[in-house]
């Protein structure tokens, strides 16, 4: 049942991840400092992520790849903060923000309930998903959205790294099934 | 010249032809080992570019992180290993054998060296 409400919650963040880029398609609304916004967000959600393996897992692999997570996106984040001050680009809060950080407070709460194995499956299994969802996000909303050209160039150099991290989880799955 | 100086003189060219030789091996340098060549593998887009290298053993192998985010260059059983490799940096190493390699920090990065 556990299980259950856990994977409820996280199908939750990420269907809303997804329907957020498929909207922002067909009505393209973000502006540059409010995609800035959103990349930072979602790279600091994943750090939150992160920080709760790094809490409560015993797993070595889960650890280093916590680890991997935490330090990968603090290295965008402060590739993402120093593009926008050259460009004098402002991060925004905007509607997709709030949302992705109301979906991750709520897939924290159900990755703080589990312990043991079963976090450490609940972990893998939302970094998989999450990653996914980002991934679309990232092609579908933020890139087509962005209008200046290094901020573009930015969000099309995470892509391979979040596309790696997939990889990753993907074989760390494998091995907590 | 007397029987005396003839004497000297034959000795010290008969000595000559023993220490000369010996002297013209001391001096000249032996023929040259092969000291290699360089090649560089840059690491971008969280690949190793190019991901497979063929290379002459002594040849060596220079890695240069041109990622957004850190890597290392680990030998797939461990035998060797690069220290954390921040971004911008690089980090070299002589090849002695054919070897498959990864980035341990991020292990769906692969690459191999090749010695022919």
């Amino acid at each position: 049942m556990k299980n259950s409400n856990t994977l409820t919650c996280l199908a939750a963040a990420l269907t809303s991840l997804v329907c957020l880029s498929v909207s922002a398609q067909k009505n393209p609304s973000l502006t540059d400092p409010e995609v800035a916004s959103v990349a930072v967000v979602a790279n600091q959600i994943d750090i939150g992520y992160a920080e709760i393996a790094a809490a409560k897992s015993k797993n070595a692999e889960v650890l280093k790849f916590a680890e991997t997570m935490k330090r990968d996106h603090t290295a965008v984040i402060g590739q993402a903060v120093a593009l926008a001050k050259k460009l004098g680009v402002t991060p925004k809060d905007n509607a997709v923000s709030a949302k992705l950080l109301a979906d991750a407070a709520t897939t924290k709460k159900a990755l703080a309930k589990k312990s043991g194995k079963d976090f450490d499956k609940a972990y893998v299994d939302n970094e998989v998903a999450y990653h996914k969802a980002v991934i679309n996000a990232v092609e579908n909303l933020l890139i087509p959205e962005t209008d200046n050209a290094e901020l573009k160039q930015l969000l099309q150099n995470i892509v391979p790294a979040l596309k790696a991290h997939l990889g990753h989880a993907e074989m760390i799955q494998k091995n907590h099934k | 010249m007397n029987k005396i100086q003839v004497i000297l003189i034959t000795t010290i060219l008969f000595a000559a032809s023993f220490i000369f030789p010996y002297i013209q091996k001391r001096i000249v340098p032996p023929t040259k080992a092969y000291t290699g060549r360089n090649h560089t593998i840059e690491i971008k887009q969280m690949t190793f570019s190019p991901a497979n290298i063929v290379v002459k053993k002594g040849d060596r192998i220079i890695f240069v992180n041109h990622d957004m985010v850190t890597h290392d260059i680990t030998e797939a059983k461990k035998a060797w290993s690069s220290a954390p490799l921040l971004i911008g940096k690089s980090w070299s190493m002589t090849v002695t054998q054919t070897a498959a390699y990864y980035c341990s920090i991020h292990p769906v990065m692969k690459g191999k060296i090749i010695v022919k």
